[in-house]
C-alpha cells in the first residue's frame, strides 16, 4: 500500500470509529453499564456480551450482561453472600447463593438539552433479596459523564424522599415487603413502590486513556441487609478506578460505603456485525474467473465437477440437472455458513466448465434429505460482477428464490444412493452452575457422534458420551418435587454412570407440500426420555410466519442412559408458532415463538420465547414457560425461563464451518413446564428458508 | 450511354462500401484530462476504454495530489443537479421561515449568502473512487468504465483547508500539517445562526465524517488533508430542522473537484 492510501485509510479508519466514546461506558458491580453500585442511563453498543466479577463483602457477584439492543440491557447474575450459609447446603459450608435478573431500557439519548433517560428493575423475578427499580439521567461535560437517578426498593432504602408517584395514586406510597423465598415471581405489585432515593454519580474520563475515576453517591443506608449487621455504611460515597486494558477487558478498585474495598474483572466481547470476521485462510481459494470473457466449449467432466463443489464449495451433491439453459446443482450445504458464499464459489466452477448453453445457475438446497429452496443467479452477471464491472445490486437484482418444485429436466450426474456412515469425537462440557453443593459443578467429557444414513432422508442418529473428569463427588442434593420427577433427576442422570449414551434415534424427513414439511422420530430421544414422536411444520417462502404441531410419546429412560426404561411414560406435545422480525422498525431482527400445549409433568401451558436475531447469524435470546402449576408446586423459581446465546463458529475461526456454539442458561431445573429436548427440529431442518439472512449475507457471493 | 450508367453504379457502390465501413468501426468516446499530467488534453477512445486506458497515456506527474484526484462523470450528473436543484429549494424555505421571524435578520443574511455560493458552484458529477493510477491499475473496482464527455483532474496540492456554511465569512486557512478540525474552526468565526452541536468534514477524496463540537458529544477532531472543507452546519430556525439540509450541504461538498492549479486561486 503506498503511503498516500496508507493515510487515507487512517482518516478513514479514524472517522468510522463512530463508537469511541470519549467516556465509555463501564460495567458497574451487579453487571450492567453503571458506575459501582449504582447504574447509569448509558448502555453497552448492541451485540456486546459481558462477563463481570466484583468483591465487596459480604457480597461476591457474578454477571452476565447482554445488550440485544441499542436501548435494551439485561443482566443476569448470581451473588453470593459470605456471612450467610446456604440454607439448602447440609454441611454448612457453603455460602449462600441467589441468582437475579436485571433488565434496563434507554427512554431518551441524550441531545443538547435532554440527558440520556433509563428506567430499570434490578433483580426482578428473584427472590427479591437485592430488588430494586430505578430512573437515571446522564449528561456528558466533555471529560465527566454526570448521573442523576431516583431508585426504589434497595436502591432507595435511605428513603428520604417521598414516593413521587404517590401524587398519582396513593398506593404507591407503601411497598410490599418483597422478599419471597422461592423467588421466580415478577413482583409487579411492588414495582417503583414505598419511599425513594436519589442517587448520582460522576465518571471521570482521565486524559490517561486506559484510566477512569469514578464517585457515586448512593441511595441505599444499608440498614437491614441481606449480609447481617456487620455490613455497615459509613459514608454513602464510594470512590473507584477503573482501569480499561482494552475494549475487552477491564479491572475495577474502589472504596464503598467508607470501609470496604471492591476488586472487580470485567470481560466483555462484541458479537455484532461491526466485528469482523477472521480471514478464511484455511478455506480452499475461489476458483478463479475466466479472464478471457467467454464460455468455455469443453466437454463436461461432471464427477470432476463435483468433486471441485464438494471441495471447494462445500456443498455435498446429489445430482446436477439441466433445465434449457439452466444447470441445477441439487444439494446439502457442509461448510459454508452463508448460502450466498456456497452459491458463489459453486457459480464459479460451473462457470468454468459448464457449457457455452448455459445462461443461469441454480443451488437447489436440501437438508436431511429434503428440498429447502432454489438460488438463481444470471450466470453473465455474476461473471460480471466478480470482474467489477457490474455491482453487487446488479447481481443481486438477478437473484431468483423460488420453492423446488418438479420440473422437465435432465439428468446429467447423480450420486449412486448408498448407505453412508459418519462419525466424529469432540469434547464435552456439562455444567450445574449456583446448586447448594458447589458453586460449580463441572465435567469434561468426550463425545462420539455417528450418523448412518439409510437413505437422502433417514437416517440413525446417536450419541455416546465418555466421562474424563468431574467434580461430581461433591454433587449430593437433589432438589425437593411435588410434581413427577420429570427433570429433577438431574443429579442421578449425571453421576450414574461414566459412559452414557444421551441419543440413538432413527429419523425420518419428508416435504408434503411445497411449504409442509413432516418429520417422524423414535428411539433414545434425549438423556432422560425415550419414545416416539411427530412433528409437522407449514413454512412459505418469503414469510415471516411459520406453524409447527408435535406430538409425542415418551418414557423416562434409566439413571444409566443405556437402554432401560423407568415407568414415568407421558404424551407431550406442542402447537407452535414462529413470528419473525415482529417490530422491523423499533427492534429488527426480533423473533417470537409462542409454543401452548402439554409439558413433560403432564402440566398445561405455553412458552414464549423471544430472541433478538443479529444480521450475522448471533443470537441473544430468552424464554419463559407458564403452566397451570401454582408457583407453590412449582417449587424455587415459581416457573421455568432462561437465556441463551446462539454463535456461529464461523465468526471466529479462520476456516468456515456452519457449526453453532449454544450457550444456554438456565437458572434451575424443575419439574414444571419442562419441554422434551430432543434432537433437530423442523424449524431448524428448513432455516434455509430464511431468505432475510441470504440477503442480509449476500456480499459473500463474490468472497 | 449504359457504360456511364454502370460507372455511376459502380461508384455508387464504392460509396455505399466506404460508409458501411464506417458505421461497422467501434464507437469512439471523447474524454479529456486535465492537471498535473505529462500530456494533458482531449482523448479520442474506444467505446468501453476504463479510467486506465486514459490515465496511463496521459501519464500522472509526481506532484500530482492523488487525494483530490477527481473524475468527473456524466452518468453521475443528473443526480448532482437534483441535489443541487434540492439544496437550494431547501436553502430557499429555511430563508423564508428565517425571514418570518422577527429576530430572523441574521439567519437571513447567512442563508441568503449560502444560497448564493451554492448557486455559483458547478456541477461536476464527480464520482467517488480512488484515483491513484497504481490503484487503478491494481484494483478493478477503481477502473471504470468511462462515458462521453467524462473529464479526469490531477489538481496540485492545495495549501489550503476552508471553513463554510454558517460562518461569518467563508474561511480559507493556509494549511499546516497535523492540523485538526478544530484548530481550522477556532481561526474562523461562526455565525450566530451556527449548530452548536455537530460540524461535518469532508476530506478531498470526498469522505465525509460528522463530528460532535458540543460538551456533551465532543470528540477527538479529525485531521485534515490539505484542500478538505469543515462544514459548519446551520441550526434550524423557527422550528424547522436544518438536519436535511445540512447533511445535503455536506454531500454537495464532496462533489466539488479541486481546482486545478493553486496559482488561479
Amino acid at each position: 500500500m503506498t503511503l498516500r492510501a496508507l493515510f487515507l485509510a487512517v482518516l478513514a479508519a479514524y472517522s468510522a470509529n463512530g463508537l469511541a466514546n470519549v467516556v465509555p461506558p463501564t460495567l458497574g458491580d451487579f453487571g450492567g453499564v453503571g458506575l459501582m453500585q449504582t447504574p447509569s442511563a448509558r448502555m453497552l453498543p448492541a451485540g456486546s456480551v459481558a462477563i463481570g466479577t466484583s468483591k465487596v463483602e459480604p457480597y461476591g457477584r457474578l454477571a452476565m450482561t447482554l445488550q440485544p439492543f441499542d436501548w435494551l440491557e439485561a443482566v443476569y447474575r448470581y451473588t453470593s453472600v459470605s456471612t450467610v450459609k446456604y440454607a439448602a447446603d447440609p454441611t454448612g459450608k457453603q455460602s449462600n447463593k441467589d441468582k437475579s435478573f436485571d433488565l434496563k431500557v434507554r427512554l431518551t439519548q441524550e441531545t443538547r438539552r435532554l440527558p440520556e433517560i433509563s428506567v430499570g428493575l434490578r433483580d426482578i423475578g428473584g427472590t427479591g433479596l437485592f430488588s430494586g427499580e430505578y430512573i437515571v439521567a446522564n449528561k456528558r461535560w466533555n471529560d465527566l459523564d454526570f448521573s442523576l437517578g431516583l431508585g426504589w426498593g434497595y436502591m432507595g432504602k435511605r428513603g428520604d424522599i417521598e414516593n413521587p408517584l404517590g401524587w398519582i395514586y396513593s398506593g404507591f406510597r407503601d411497598r410490599p415487603s418483597s422478599f419471597d423465598s422461592q423467588g421466580g415471581k415478577v413482583a409487579l405489585t411492588s414495582f417503583f413502590r414505598g419511599p425513594a432515593a436519589l442517587f448520582a454519580g460522576v465518571q471521570w474520563q482521565t486524559p490517561w486513556k486506559p484510566l477512569i475515576l469514578k464517585l457515586e453517591y448512593e441511595g441505599n443506608n444499608y440498614k437491614n441487609e441481606t449480609g447481617g449487621p456487620t455490613v455497615k455504611q459509613d459514608r454513602p460515597f464510594n470512590i473507584g478506578l477503573t482501569y480499561r486494558h482494552s475494549d475487552y477487558l477491564a479491572f475495577n478498585i474502589g472504596w464503598e460505603r467508607g470501609n470496604t474495598l471492591l476488586f472487580g474483572i470485567n470481560f466483555t466481547g462484541d458479537f455484532s456485525p461491526r466485528r469482523g470476521v477472521p480471514r478464511k485462510v484455511s478455506d480452499p481459494a475461489p476458483v478463479p474467473v475466466r479472464p478471457d470473457n467467454s464460455r468455455p466449449a469443453i466437454a463436461n467432466d461432471w464427477p470432476e465437477i463435483v468433486r471441485q463443489i464438494e471441495d471447494n464449495a462445500g456443498i455435498k451433491v446429489q445430482k446436477i440437472t439441466r433445465r434449457n439453459r439452466e444447470l441445477v446443482v441439487k444439494g446439502e450445504h457442509k461448510r459454508y455458513l452463508y448460502t450466498a458464499a456456497a452459491l458463489g464459489r459453486t457459480a464459479r466452477i460451473i462457470d468454468a466448465q459448464a457449457a457455452a448453453d448455459i445462461d443461469w445457475i441454480t443451488l437447489s438446497e436440501t437438508h436431511s434429505g429434503v428440498p429447502v429452496l432454489e438460488t438463481s443467479i444470471k450466470r453473465d452477471t455474476f461473471r460480471k460482477t466478480l470482474q467489477q464491472d457490474a455491482s453487487l445490486g446488479d447481481l443481486r437484482r438477478t437473484v431468483e428464490q423460488v420453492n423446488t418444485l418438479p420440473r422437465r429436466e435432465e439428468e446429467v450426474f447423480a450420486k449412486k444412493d448408498e448407505v453412508e456412515f459418519d462419525w466424529g469425537f469432540a469434547p464435552g462440557y456439562n455444567q450445574n452452575l449456583g446448586g447448594p453443593d458447589a458453586f460449580v459443578l463441572y465435567q469434561l467429557t468426550a463425545n462420539l457422534d455417528a450418523q448412518l444414513r439409510l437413505s437422502e432422508n433417514t437416517w440413525i442418529d446417536g450419541l455416546m458420551s465418555f466421562n474424563l473428569y468431574n467434580n461430581f463427588d461433591k454433587f449430593k442434593y437433589t432438589a425437593p418435587s411435588n410434581l413427577p420427577r420429570v427433570r429433577t433427576y438431574l443429579r442421578e442422570y449425571m453421576i450414574s454412570s461414566d459412559v452414557i449414551m444421551p441419543r440413538l434415534q432413527l429419523n425420518h424427513v419428508k416435504r408434503m407440500n411445497s411449504d409442509w414439511y413432516a418429520m417422524a422420530y423414535g428411539g433414545f430421544l434425549e438423556s432422560m426420555y425415550a419414545g416416539v414422536g411427530g412433528e409437522i411444520l407449514y413454512r412459505p417462502l418469503n414469510s415471516n410466519l411459520a406453524l409447527g404441531f408435535n406430538l409425542n410419546w415418551v418414557k423416562q429412560r434409566g439413571f444409566k442412559q443405556d437402554f432401560a426404561l423407568r415407568d414415568y411414560s407421558v404424551v407431550t406435545g406442542h402447537a407452535s408458532a414462529y413470528f419473525r422480525n415482529i417490530v422491523p422498525t423499533l427492534a429488527p431482527g426480533l423473533n417470537l415463538t409462542l409454543s401452548a400445549g402439554r409439558y413433560l409433568a403432564k402440566d398445561l401451558g405455553v412458552t414464549f420465547d423471544v430472541s433478538k436475531e443479529f444480521d450475522n447469524g448471533v443470537r441473544m435470546g430468552a424464554w419463559a414457560t407458564f403452566t397451570n402449576v401454582s408457583a407453590e408446586q412449582f417449587g424455587e423459581g415459581s416457573f421455568d425461563k432462561g437465556f441463551y446465546i446462539s454463535l456461529p463458529f464461523d465468526l471466529m475461526t479462520t476456516a468456515s464451518t456452519r457449526r453453532w456454539a449454544n450457550i444456554v442458561l438456565q437458572p434451575l431445573t424443575r419439574d414444571g413446564g419442562a419441554r422434551l429436548n430432543r434432537g433437530p427440529t423442523l424449524y431448524e431442518i428448513t432455516e434455509g428458508r430464511n431468505v432475510d439472512f441470504f440477503h442480509k449475507n449476500f456480499s459473500s457471493i463474490l468472497q | 450511354m449504359r457504360n456511364f450508367s454502370l460507372l455511376r453504379h459502380g461508384l455508387l457502390s464504392v460509396l455505399l462500401c466506404l460508409t458501411a465501413a464506417r458505421v461497422q468501426a467501434a464507437p469512439q468516446i471523447e474524454v479529456e484530462i486535465q492537471g498535473k499530467v505529462q500530456y494533458p488534453g482531449k482523448y479520442t477512445l474506444p467505446e468501453g476504454s476504463r479510467l486506465l486506458d486514459l490515465v496511463l497515456p496521459a501519464r500522472a506527474l509526481a506532484d500530482a495530489y492523488l487525494p483530490g484526484a477527481a473524475w468527473l462523470h456524466q452518468d453521475s450528473l443528473l443526480a448532482q443537479r437534483k441535489l443541487k436543484a434540492g439544496l437550494l429549494f431547501e436553502l430557499g424555505s429555511h430563508l423564508t421561515a428565517a425571514g418570518l421571524q422577527p429576530t430572523g435578520g441574521e439567519s437571513v443574511a447567512l442563508l441568503q449568502r449560502l444560497r448564493g455560493w451554492v448557486a455559483a458552484q458547478p456541477v461536476s458529477g464527480r464520482r467517488l473512487v480512488n484515483m491513484d493510477p497504481i490503484d487503478i491499475e491494481l484494483q478493478r473496482q477503481n477502473n471504470q468504465f468511462l462515458k462521453n464527455g467524462d473529464v479526469v483532474r490531477y489538481p496540485a496540492r492545495p495549501t489550503w483547508v476552508m471553513v463554510v456554511g454558517a460562518v461569518q465569512a467563508h474561511c480559507r486557512i493556509s494549511f499546516t500539517p497535523l492540523m485538526r478540525a478544530s484548530d481550522a474552526l477556532q481561526t474562523c468565526p461562526r455565525h450566530p445562526a451556527a449548530d452548536p452541536d455537530w460540524i461535518d468534514v469532508i476530506q478531498p477524496d470526498g469522505h465525509l465524517t460528522r463530528v460532535g463540537i458540543a460538551a456533551w458529544n465532543n470528540e477527538p477532531s479529525p485531521q485534515l488533508a490539505p484542500g478538505a472543507f469543515v462544514l459548519v452546519r446551520v441550526a434550524g430556525s423557527n422550528g424547522m430542522d436544518a438536519s436535511g439540509l445540512n447533511a445535503d450541504l455536506a454531500n454537495f461538498i464532496a462533489t466539488l473537484p479541486l481546482p486545478l492549479e493553486e496559482a488561479g486561486q
